[in-house]
């Protein structure tokens, strides 16, 4: 299969020196990497990263430090600061990322339990400097689009799996703009909601190139089948031998280098890939 | 999620007043005697003490059971703390408020007719069953249990019907 052409534009996240420590205890250490716009010819491409690892590793404080939950201890995480962003060729401004900034879901895709679906959206804009009827046309577009038209008016507890799902990834989408990072998303879902979260992240990804999906999973193939980049989290070997009880990232793979992202289905290159993850994940 | 000074005040607070809950009810009549001189307006303060330190121990379990999940969401869609407060405690658990309400009023229901009996000078139910009592008037008290036990459930299935009409999503 011929390598599908993209371009590297700014960066849209960038994590320098993170830690977060819990009452001296710390979670993860020495967290660099960054990811940058991809740019594909002829189609809207956002960005899907996934993250990888073995329980324990904290991916989930990852998570909350790069959604502004947690307050890192040392080092800092920049994101896209696209309402400063002038265009016509200028690199993406970056800034310290703040509670709001990134959308944030929990695998048990958590709602506000007393907003039905078209409040929770309305709720979700709230702070959109658009006009209130810009506002209604886009949530109702989004609707549409999200195919929750025919619940609008529903509480959670009336919702199905899928349209739960949908709503809080849609919700986050709108408050935060761009950036939403999902804790794993796949976790105890059968087979027809895990084809609802694919949809949408594909719809996620088609709609604009600066749109950025974080998610971890610890289903490898499903990892490699979604991502164009991938960051295997684990504990570090000491020189002696041993690990240390912190995690970090050991591993990056840009599956856009590699030739192997949006193939849209898995072939032996992926599945090797997949190998390889897994060998990197036992070790730590 | 951190929290402010004056909300960690207000739990100390709230937690203070909960312990209380174990001061004996005669006591507490004592004491009240010396500020109240009605006898009807002391059984009110005395059922209104009782309750609201039971109440108070009951909304303390519903906040502390509030899942963490909750809150992070609140946060996520840049919800400030006044917001995450109103979002998810106030407005994300008045059903869970109803149904205190609805057990403590069980409690207080039940406390009420041994509240008239310990302040007799006011009259009640309960005066009329310690009455009915002394004279061994069984057809008369147990007239009376089954009028308490009436008015009481009704009371206990509008709350719950009100609950359930209200509040679409409340599924406790």
């Amino acid at each position: 299969m011929p390598k599908p052409h993209y371009e590297t534009k700014s960066p849209v996240l960038k994590v320098e020196d993170l830690s977060v420590a819990y009452d001296g205890k710390t979670i993860i250490k020495d967290i660099n990497f960054t990811e940058c716009d991809t740019v594909r010819d002829g189609k809207e491409q956002g960005q899907t990263i996934a993250f990888v690892g073995r329980s324990g590793r904290g991916k989930s404080t990852l998570f909350r430090a790069l959604s502004g939950l947690e307050v890192p201890t040392t080092g800092k995480v920049l994101v896209a600061d696209y309402a400063n962003f002038k265009g016509n060729g200028d690199e993406i401004p970056l800034k310290a990322v703040h509670e709001g900034d990134v959308g944030f879901v929990d695998q048990k895709y958590t709602l506000f339990r007393h907003k039905t679906v078209m409040q929770a959206l309305h709720f979700a804009m709230r702070k959109s400097k658009e006009s209130e009827k810009e506002k209604a046309d886009k949530i109702a577009a989004a609707l549409t689009a999200w195919g929750l038209e025919n619940v609008k008016n529903q509480y959670p507890n009336e919702l199905s799996g899928g349209q739960r799902q949908r709503t809080a990834i849609l919700e986050q989408l709108l408050s935060s703009g761009t950036f939403i990072i999902l804790d794993e998303p796949f976790s105890g879902l059968d087979v027809g909601n895990i084809e609802s979260v694919k949809r949408a992240f594909d719809l996620i990804c088609s709609s604009h190139e600066l749109n950025t999906i974080l998610f971890s999973t610890h289903d490898i193939e499903l990892a490699i089948e979604l991502a164009d980049s991938i960051h295997v989290l684990g504990y570090p070997s000491l020189p002696g031998g041993g690990h240390a009880s912190h995690g970090t990232i050991l591993k990056h793979f840009d599956l856009k280098e590699l030739g192997l992202a949006w193939s849209g289905g898995l072939n032996g290159d992926h599945l090797e890939l997949a190998r390889e993850i897994k060998a990197v994940m036992l070790g730590s | 999620m951190p929290t402010c000074r004056r909300c960690r005040s207000s739990s100390r607070w709230a937690n203070f007043l909960s312990q209380l809950r174990y001061l004996p009810l005669t006591g507490i009549t004592f004491y009240l005697a010396m500020i109240v001189s009605d006898a009807r307006t002391m059984q009110v303060w005395v059922l209104v003490v009782f309750m609201s330190l039971y109440f108070i121990t009951s909304l303390l379990g519903v906040i502390r059971d509030i899942p963490q999940e909750e809150i992070d969401h609140a946060r996520s869609l840049g919800c400030s703390r006044w917001e995450v407060l109103m979002e998810v405690v106030i407005k994300g658990r008045l059903d869970y408020v109803i149904e205190v309400l609805r057990q403590n009023l069980a409690i207080t229901w039940m406390m009420l007719v041994t509240v008239e009996s310990i302040l007799v000078a006011a009259g009640g139910l309960g005066v009329l069953i310690k009455n009915s009592d002394r004279f061994m008037n069984h057809g008369r008290i147990l007239a009376l249990q089954i009028v308490i036990l009436l008015v009481g459930l009704g009371i206990d299935q509008f709350l719950n019907y009100m609950r359930k009409v209200l509040f679409r999503y409340s599924r406790i």
